[in-house]
């Protein structure tokens, strides 16, 4: 059984305008999106600004309240549960965040940050709640006398470190990594995406990876899925998507990411214009408006279904037979 | 001056010879760049590659010699054309910067001015280097904007920048950058703050553009992709020095400063290996610099010399130059 179940995903943001703030439009931030990850395993989300991703992340951990949809994390449905129910499967599930900067109160101790977690969840004393923090510190590559320090102490790499420290604290099963690196240099990228690795392996962790870099998505997920528009284009495992992708729209993504080595000059698949609004879409494929390949009379009618191809690939397009 | 020299001079647009710069602050002076030597030629594109803090963009600045205070231009030469920029009157580098170099930043929402129409901010240079009047101007905005592949040209030249996409104002800024026949083009980041594949459209857009113009570009960027994809040589810079400049193709395949390998390997991802490989240390303060080689603390080949003295940046193959002591025997 996967560890997180999704189906039929929906968050729609309200445009409130006029006398009353009634909502004239709404912004179909995440547009009915199923997927399932396993024990253990990473599973990645990509795709371009406002595509909804990171929105999808904050459903599934039900940070912000869903519109439709049903959220399985161990087999319970977490919509249906009360704040107490909540609260007690909290632990389980965590979240790092793209920038270290905002994401520590800076007016925190290092060890205060990381000790609440027991304070919430458990019952430790004050002395075995330090021990586990120290714990934490060395697993991270973090030192002893770090603990009294605060955030803006800490460059950035670190302070990305006190992060992950922190949504490992107690019993964690599942983590969000909502793009863990984009916010850091390379040199310093290699060092959290090595740390993340180990600590999956070590603790049987599952994550959901969501980043707009295609290269990391490659290097750390097992499975992945591309979004555009609050909408799965395509999934499945890595190797069949980067070995075999089929929906324009991910071949493009992919064209257009530059590989670092002069020789490998790219066929980049230039896409036209911008990425259009999420506010209450056109009927049809959400890719329509910028496809080589569009039908006009079918693929602007009706939202192709994500459809299974074979080899767990799945791929939501009228013309991929 | 011998034969070679000279013809090196005449193909050199930019000459940067022992530029230090310095910005005061209260923790004391940060040297953020020390005795930097380099030289770019014409119609080359040439990348300006290195982590957070490593001075790229101050280079950049300072050669349109417009590093914000509290920074200031210690000592050092900056020959454009031959002549040295740091020598002129205001005035003179106002004309310079006026009629022979232009800058792209990272964030065009910035760099637009948010009460005036885009087609307007494009007129007003069209204007001054152009002497014409502001119909003609504004006609020429709107064709410059038709020539980057911008769709109904004459609505989006009265729109304000509010209105447009990240994509759409990046390109506003890349057709001022080409309203006129600037011989350097400065792009700081230009497609950082972008998507993949809106990054792809710029990118093709300048590499198209510098073809037909024979513009020189220098392009700051952190992404060594965005290098090997559009650049001729390139430069690496490391806590306020270079450490090594080469061809492309030297750089990314026939490496020899240990940094620019070090940072080779960090953005290589390749799902083989297990782990993977890092610069151990982070990078030094520039306040209280170590001497010698900047890079030697995080060093794995470093020797007793390295700590003593900086590694002077010397040619061990024609066209390529390396500030290290190994010669080259990673």
């Amino acid at each position: 059984m996967p560890l997180i179940k999704v189906k039929g995903l929906k968050k729609h943001f309200p445009i409130r305008s006029g006398f009353l703030r009634k909502a004239k439009s709404f912004v179909h931030a995440v547009d009915g999106i199923s997927l399932s990850i396993d024990r253990g395993k990473a599973f990645g989300l990509v795709g371009e600004s406002g595509c909804g991703k990171t929105t999808a992340g904050n459903c599934i951990l039900r940070l912000i309240e869903p519109t439709e949809g049903e959220v399985y994390f161990d087999g319970v449905n977490i919509l249906k549960l009360k704040k107490e129910g909540m609260r007690k499967i909290r632990p389980g599930m965590q979240i790092v965040f793209q920038n270290p900067y905002s994401s520590l109160n800076p007016r925190k101790t290092v060890g205060k940050i990381l000790g609440d977690p027991f304070k919430l969840h458990t019952h430790l004393t004050e002395r075995e709640i330090e021990d586990e923090v120290l714990r934490l510190l060395e697993r991270v590559g973090l030192g002893k006398e770090h603990i009294y320090r605060y955030p803006y102490e800490f460059s950035g790499g670190q302070r990305q470190r006190i992060a992950v420290a922190r949504a490992i604290a107690v019993k964690s099963e599942f983590i969000f990594l909502d793009e863990p690196t984009s916010s850091l240099d390379v040199s310093v990228q290699a060092k959290i995406l090595n740390l993340l690795n180990e600590l999956r392996e070590d603790f049987d962790l599952t994550y959901l990876f969501v980043t707009h870099n295609i290269d990391l998505i490659r290097y750390m997920t097992h499975d992945l899925a591309v979004m555009y528009l609050g909408k799965i284009m395509e999934m499945g495992t890595k190797e069949e998507i980067f070995g075999n992708p089929l929906h324009p729209y991910t071949k493009a993504l992919f064209s257009a990411n530059p590989i670092p080595d002069p020789d490998k000059k790219l066929k980049r698949i230039v896409l036209k214009g911008d990425v259009p609004t999420p506010i209450d879409p056109l009927p049809g494929c959400r890719f329509f408006k910028r496809c080589r390949i569009a039908e006009k009379g079918l693929c602007d009618v009706a939202d192709p279904d994500l459809v299974d191809v074979g080899d767990g690939h799945w791929v939501a397009c009228y013309k991929v037979k | 001056m011998s034969h070679q020299e000279r013809d090196r001079a005449m193909d050199t647009l930019v000459s940067v010879r022992g530029l230090d710069v310095s910005f005061l602050s209260y923790r004391g002076i940060v040297r953020a760049l020390q005795g930097i030597n380099v030289d770019i030629n014409y119609s080359e594109t040439v990348g300006l590659v290195g982590e957070t803090g490593c001075g790229k963009s101050t280079l950049g600045l300072s050669i349109a010699r417009l590093v914000p205070p509290p920074g200031i231009i210690e000592r050092g030469e900056i020959h454009f054309e031959g002549e040295d920029l740091l020598k002129m009157s205001k005035e003179e580098m106002r004309a310079i910067r006026r009629e022979k170099m232009s800058m792209i930043f990272q964030d065009p929402t910035t760099s637009l001015n948010p009460v005036f129409r885009v087609g307007d901010q494009i007129a007003e240079g069209v204007m001054l280097t152009h002497e014409m009047k502001k119909e003609e101007a504004m006609a020429r905005s709107v064709e410059l904007l038709r020539m980057l592949g911008i769709p109904d040209p004459s609505k989006v030249a009265r729109q304000y920048p509010h209105e447009l996409s990240g994509g759409m104002k990046q390109r506003i800024m890349i057709a001022m950058a080409l309203s006129y026949k600037y011989k350097l083009l400065i792009a700081d980041e230009p497609t950082s703050s972008l998507d993949v594949t809106i990054q792809a459209q710029i990118l093709e857009l300048m590499t198209e553009m510098q073809k037909k113009t024979r513009m020189t570009i220098l392009l700051i960027t952190h992404n060594m992709g965005v290098i090997a994809q559009t650049c001729d040589r390139v430069i690496v810079m490391y806590a306020g020095n270079i450490v090594e400049v080469g061809t492309v193709h030297e750089i990314f395949k026939k490496v020899y400063h240990p940094y620019t390998q070090g940072l080779l390997a960090a953005v290589t991802l390749h799902e083989e290996e297990e782990r993977l490989t890092t610069i151990p240390g982070s990078v030094p303060d520039l306040i209280e610099i170590p001497t010698g080689c900047p890079f030697s603390p995080r060093c794995k080949y470093r020797e007793d010399k390295c700590e003593r003295e900086i590694p002077k940046l010397y040619e061990i193959e024609p066209g390529h130059l390396v500030a290290c002591y190994l010669e080259g025997e990673l």
